[in-house]
């Protein structure tokens, strides 16, 4: 599958692209939230990080359409994984939270789904191929 | 053509997943207000961390009981359900990361119990989504 | 892919509901396949063969892009 691997390829070098420039706007952050703490607007620029993140989303639903139908399968199996573990995993820290553990920032959701993601994906492999 | 075997089957499973996430509502209820109760008796105790997760077993199992309702859907309707799931993977990905960032410039820190709520709406929103696509 | 399953059900006289209790399938999905929206997996493919007694590729062909 040359074309799969192109629109693979494609998509790599996509989410490098996004790592720089979500690393460059997520220094911007940090440097308005140290200089101007109280700036009502700073609600309003806190989520531009995440417009190289959107185009991330964007551009793996153009490489998933362009893969073949075993490996978009695989990709949907390995999603549902990580959406039953990450349910699991969130509401359980709830519980947690309320008995007196901390509260966590809403940030650290993503490490935790996208490890389940990773896991999904292997075990959705090791299914499939 | 009296017979449709496979609709009473699917029929059934329906049934047996209906009974099931009923009997799995019951028991979170119950576990919800004892451990609320035995956390709230013993605040300082080292092991309520311990009795407060307990409502998750009935949640556990609930997952576990969709896998088994899934592996008795037609190939199509399973196409829907992952779409659906993908779907809200990927948004609650972009909304408690967006969150992330709001709490970092001040907004309150929420509890993770909250994220759920997000998921399921999502997972809705993208069954909704799937069904549109192929029905 | 194109296909003439609308076309052989009613042959029998059948509904969708008749076809996919005899495919082991829901009536949605039968529709979804008469629609062309959802192309059936292999076996499910072979199992409409066996029941209209046709090969495959008499019910199903490949769109013309």
């Amino acid at each position: 599958m040359v074309e799969q691997d192109t629109a693979r390829r494609r998509y790599n070098r996509g989410v490098w692209v996004a790592f720089i420039a979500y690393s460059a706007l997520l220094g911007a952050f940090i440097t308005v939230l140290q200089t101007h703490p109280d700036a009502g607007w700073r609600y309003a620029i806190a989520p531009l990080p995440m417009v190289p993140w959107i185009l991330t989303i964007a551009a793996y639903v153009r490489y998933y359409r362009r893969m073949d139908e075993l490996h978009q399968r695989i990709a949907l199996e390995a999603f549902a994984f990580a959406f039953a573990g990450t349910a699991l995993i969130t509401f359980t820290y709830g519980f947690l939270d309320a008995a007196g553990l901390p509260s966590i920032n809403w940030w650290f959701v993503w490490p935790v789904m996208a490890t389940l993601w990773i896991i999904g994906g292997f075990f959705a492999r090791k299914r499939w191929l | 053509m009296k017979d449709h075997g496979a609709q009473v089957h699917q029929r059934a499973s329906g049934r047996r997943y209906a009974l099931e996430f009923l009997a799995v509502l019951i028991a979170y209820g119950g576990l919800l207000a004892l451990a609320g109760f035995v956390v709230d008796a013993n605040p300082d105790a080292w092991w309520r961390y311990a009795i407060a997760p307990l409502p998750m077993i009935p949640a556990a199992y609930l997952v576990f009981a969709s896998v088994r309702y899934y592996r008795r859907m037609d190939e199509l309707q399973q196409r829907i359900a992952l779409e659906s799931l993908a779907f809200a993977f990927a948004g609650t990905a972009l909304i408690t990361f967006t969150y992330g960032f709001l709490d970092a410039a001040g907004l309150p820190r929420i509890n993770w119990w909250f994220v759920w709520p997000v998921m399921g709406t999502l997972w809705a929103l993208g069954t909704w989504l799937a069904n549109r696509r192929w029905l | 892919m194109k296909n003439t399953l609308r076309e052989l059900r009613a042959e029998r006289g059948w509904t969708q509901a008749d076809l996919s209790g005899e495919l082991g399938v829901s009536r949605q999905t039968v529709n979804a396949i008469e629609t062309g929206k959802y192309d059936p997996s292999l076996p499910l493919a072979f199992r409409i063969a066996t029941l209209f007694g046709r090969p495959i590729e008499a019910i199903f062909h490949p769109d013309a892009s």
